[in-house]
């Protein structure tokens, strides 16, 4: 078998396509990074979806953190302590136990039919425990950022009169992503 | 436990629970959390021993000895811990066997590795068949402290390492001044002062210790995350004492929440070292700390 053939058999198992079976025989190098690169795949479906979601649900979850009003503040700080501070692992055990006591048959509300059953599947439930503690990570790593504005490009902002919407979208959020964004490069 | 639990079908509400909760196999349950917070306790002093180790070794003025510290920090942290986690200790287990396995067994005729599998006389097992129940689950206890030990080491020692690099150049050049030796540096003034800085980093490391216990699962052990599998899903049928539905979202919930109170408790205790140390260093903190007191 040469290694071509190898990869058209076994280069998208992990996704369930081309042989089934795995090898019974040879074991070379070929087969070992075929079958391997292949798992791969889901590595880089799950990271690249993970975070890019988990991108905006980080920079929601840090201006919350950072807000004044309680209601705000307490969920986000609440959010953020429950996933940074339990192993991811068990976190992945209690999302599929807590999944798996959705209804079968999916939920009707207002009239609109709920599928549950897809939320159970590893692609869907693990990619939303993922997001979650990624978004977590990240939006702690956002408000440190935030709080270490420089005092001097606020009060240029004030100076220029810019306000609300303006100055986040414009001074603080570039700001704040230029800061926060070599942590995140480790997360 | 109590002896009205002596029938637990004629049991109802509170004294259910209560009788529930302490079967013989809750008890197992309420024991792997101790193990979990056994583990921690003897990993964290023996993987900070790796990491100084590691850290010496990498400062060394002898080049094999900086390649191999250095080699250690980049090899472990360069790959994935679960990854180590499952190598090390199949290779941990391996070795040992393979290393007995010339030394006891008569017949070395035979290749150890063969098709793919690894196969020694029953002599040089490890640990050997006939060996009691306790013995086995310390091997593989001991085996676990190791792996968390040599892979938390090296983090360790990466911390530590930035840490002796940290300490302010004139301190070592006062203490040089003082006509101390390289040893009396090290030993009196670099070591010391150096764990200031090393604290937020090794604190980080010891709360990702923390959350890596759960992986002694994937290890073999049956610790607190086997259990809450055990105990939590349904017992509907045979003559179970105690019949219940699916509960293993509860279990779960229950090990969050451990998870979740030593996280917590070991923040504040973090906290409270890094003022204690903070005192009288040359750090912003130490300064402030220093300014706070000559005010009051």
């Amino acid at each position: 078998m040469s290694c071509w053939d190898t990869l058209q058999s076994y280069a998208f198992r992990s996704l369930g396509y081309g042989e089934r079976l795995l090898p019974r025989e040879g074991f070379d190098l070929c087969q070992q990074f075929t079958l391997i690169g292949s798992g791969l795949i889901w590595n880089i479906y799950f990271g690249v979806l993970a975070l890019g979601f988990g991108f905006f649900l980080a920079n929601a979850l840090a201006l919350a953190k950072a807000s004044r009003s309680p209601w705000a503040r307490k969920p986000a700080e609440w959010f953020i302590f429950v996933f940074r501070g339990s192993p991811l692992f068990i976190q992945f055990f209690l999302a599929y136990e807590a999944l798996v006591l959705l209804p079968k048959d999916g939920i009707d509300i207002l009239g609109l039919h709920l599928d549950t059953s897809w939320t159970t599947r590893a692609w869907a439930g693990a990619l939303f425990v993922l997001f979650l503690n990624t978004a977590a990570y990240s939006a702690e790593i956002f408000y440190g950022a935030l709080k270490t504005i420089p005092k001097g490009d606020l009060e240029a902002a004030d100076a220029y009169g810019i306000t609300g919407w303006n100055r986040f979208r414009r001074i603080e959020w570039p700001t704040m992503m230029r800061l926060g964004w070599i942590g995140r490069a480790h997360v | 436990m109590f002896e009205f639990c002596a029938d637990p079908r004629s049991l109802e509400g509170l004294q259910w629970l209560g009788c529930y909760l302490t079967t013989a196999t809750h008890f197992s349950f309420y024991w792997s959390f101790v193990i979990v917070l056994l583990l921690l306790a003897v990993t964290a002093p023996l993987a900070l021993a790796f990491g100084f180790a590691g850290a010496s070794a990498a400062r060394s003025h002898v080049l094999p000895v900086s390649w191999i510290g250095r080699g250690y920090i980049a090899a472990v942290r360069g790959v994935p811990d679960i990854v180590f986690f499952l190598f090390f200790v199949i290779a941990l287990d391996q070795g040992l066997e393979w290393f007995k396995h010339l030394f006891v067994c008569d017949d070395l005729s035979q290749p150890v590795w063969n098709n793919g599998e690894f196969r020694v006389c029953p002599a040089a097992k490890v640990p050997l068949g006939t060996a009691s129940p306790f013995m086995v689950s310390a091997y593989s206890f001991g085996l676990a402290v190791t792996t968390f030990a040599i892979v938390f080491g090296a983090f360790a020692a990466n911390v530590l390492y930035g840490a002796m690099n940290a300490v302010p150049r004139a301190q070592l050049e006062t203490a040089e001044a003082y006509g101390m030796s390289h040893r009396q540096v090290f030993r009196r003034v670099l070591v010391p002062q150096m764990w200031i800085y090393a604290l937020p980093g090794l604190s980080n490391l010891w709360l990702i210790l923390i959350k890596a216990t759960p992986l002694l699962f994937l290890l073999g052990i049956k610790d607190a995350v086997y259990w809450a599998r055990e105990l939590g899903s349904a017992k509907t049928s045979g003559n179970n004492p105690y019949p219940h539905g699916d509960w293993r979202l509860f279990y779960f919930l229950a090990l969050l929440v451990f998870y979740l109170v030593s996280t917590r408790v070991s923040e504040i205790v973090l906290t409270r070292i890094t003022r204690r140390l903070s005192r009288g260093q040359a750090t912003r903190a130490g300064e402030e700390m220093r300014k706070g007191g000559a005010a009051a």
